[in-house]
């Protein structure tokens, strides 16, 4: 019987250790990944507004050719911009397109965090459960 | 007798150092190589993209300006041109930047490109040792799992006589040198007769059988016999039981006496003539262990082609081309091989690589024996090469 219930806790641990938690790793991971896009996004939406804002047409950057090495960059016209959609596909908008863009990408990327914020709680909750279930079959009292 | 308890102790390695635990050394020291590979692949990664900067740096000047499309943000672009070509901001490291012209941002980053290297070579370094450390931690587990057996033996410095009587082997204490040799060929005899026995049946194949002893050959038979025997094994108490205290030369003169009279006790080999001048060589140094095994083989190889004679005429045809090569290539490590094979006859220890040996041996005989006794060596080769050669 001893041997038995050692054997049921060990099952159930491996469960949790190995997919389990590993699960909710890569939830967690793809959650953050869902953020940055949202960060990006944001960003960018704050500097077409600025751009607009400020009636900016010519613009004059610094760009990142690798290692921390820049050079300067000139843009003779700003009204046309290249935003990416996904997939690798970039679409030329003008600011008003962008924004108007942007603003349908944020509510589909709050939508997904929302999706991934409801698979970290279900996946914690499992975990939960089966930490019960192995304290139960210890019968460890519950705290 | 000195007091009959074996002064060494055996042990078998697995008792040492678990299986498991090599093993698992093993297994963590290959995940330590791992995490070296992956940060030697990073490093490889940076050193690409330093090399491809390099020469873009090197390349942008030629124009006034490129058309590129400028990144704004992570998401969007703009269509624009690279303008100052010649004007580069590099990171010199904590957030200073340098205006730099494409020379100087070039000379930099080939000291950065240095650094990787250096970086690299040592990660590179250190993964060899850890291979270095994973290959022993696996041959130690897998000689463990091979139930190899450590030997040990406290040296104790003492008089060579008690040496011998202490060496491990029950055995009786030999005094003197005399007394061994009359020991030993009691033992022979003995020995002898017992083979007599076992191979009564096959006159030829008992004359070879003999003959490869005066070869000082070992075979399996003999082995059988050794250890159907213990006694014998302990008549050859003095040179097996040193065998880890004495030098290969040292041994070989010990034995050969020995040897000599077995041969002669055994088949009568031995023309009466040639016994006195091999006992009075016997009597002294190194050189002499040589000068024993040319009567020796004289004898044998005599007696062996009156008895048996076809298989042994046709050995010698066999190697001889062998036996000149090796006798080209190393004439001074000739003797040495035979008594390398004098050590695993008497010490009874090495069994396996001798087989096959004997008809070889019987064919070295005349010729080459007496090139090898004219070019004894006067120091010891070392116990690898000894195996090899005999081989």
């Amino acid at each position: 019987m001893d041997s038995f219930r050692e054997e049921k806790v060990k099952k159930f641990e491996e469960f949790v250790d190995l997919r389990l938690k590993p699960d909710l790793l890569h939830a967690i991971a793809q959650r953050d990944k869902v953020f940055e896009q949202q960060k990006v996004f944001s960003d960018l939406k704050r500097n077409i507004e600025n751009l607009e804002k400020n009636g900016v047409t010519c613009l004059r950057t610094s760009v990142n050719l690798g290692s921390e090495v820049y050079m300067q960059a000139d843009v003779p016209d700003t009204r046309h911009i290249f935003v990416d959609v996904g997939l690798g596909f970039h679409v030329e908008f003008t600011w008003t397109e962008a924004l108007e863009f942007i603003s349908v990408k944020e509510a589909r990327l709050a939508r997904q965090v929302e999706e991934y914020t409801h698979l970290v709680a279900r996946i914690k909750a499992q975990i939960k459960l089966v930490c019960e279930g192995i304290r139960e079959l210890l019968q460890i009292p519950a705290e | 007798m000195a007091d009959g308890v074996p002064k060494g102790t055996v042990k078998p390695l697995a008792s040492l150092i678990s299986v498991e635990e090599a093993q698992n050394a093993a297994k963590r020291v290959h995940e330590a190589i791992e995490e070296r590979e992956k940060e030697a692949s990073y490093i490889e990664r940076f050193i690409t993209e330093n090399n491809n900067l390099f020469k873009l740096v090197h390349t942008l000047p030629d124009q006034l300006s490129h058309p590129i499309m400028v990144p704004f943000g992570k998401a969007a672009f703009f269509p624009g041109r690279l303008i100052h070509t010649n004007e580069f901001l590099v990171l010199l490291g904590d957030g200073y930047y340098a205006d730099q012209t494409s020379r100087q941002t070039a000379e930099i980053l080939h000291r950065r490109g240095n650094v990787l290297e250096s970086k690299l070579e040592s990660l590179k370094a250190m993964m060899l040792d850890l291979q270095a450390e994973a290959s022993f931690f696996e041959s130690t587990a897998s000689e463990a799992a091979d139930g190899l057996v450590e030997i040990r033996e406290d040296y104790i410095e003492e008089q060579p006589t008690e040496q011998k009587s202490e060496s491990g082997l029950s055995k009786p204490n030999i005094i003197s040198d005399d007394e061994e040799c009359a020991q030993a060929m009691s033992r022979m005899d003995v020995l002898e007769k017992l083979e007599e026995e076992a191979c009564s049946d096959d006159e030829d194949n008992d004359f070879e059988c003999s003959s490869m002893f005066s070869a000082l050959k070992l075979n399996d038979r003999v082995q059988k016999f050794m250890d159907e025997n213990r006694f014998s094994a302990a008549s050859l108490g003095p040179s097996s039981g040193n065998c880890t205290q004495t030098s290969p030369s040292e041994k070989s003169t010990r034995t050969n006496p020995d040897l000599y009279k077995f041969d002669g006790a055994k088949a009568h080999l031995v023309a009466e003539d040639e016994s006195p001048c091999v006992k009075a060589i016997s009597a002294s140094g190194m050189v002499k262990s040589n000068v024993t095994e040319r009567p020796l083989f004289l004898s044998t190889s005599k007696e062996g082609r009156a008895d048996c004679g076809s298989k042994i005429e046709e050995v010698p045809t066999i190697h001889h081309s062998k036996k000149e090569k090796d006798f080209g290539d190393n004439v001074g490590d000739r003797p040495a091989v035979n008594r390398a094979d004098h050590q695993k006859a008497f010490t009874g220890s090495i069994v396996e690589h001798s087989h096959g040996m004997p008809s070889k041996q019987t064919s070295e005989s005349s010729d080459l024996s007496q090139v090898s006794s004219s070019n004894a060596p006067t120091k010891p080769v070392s116990r690898f090469k000894m195996q090899k050669g005999g081989r």
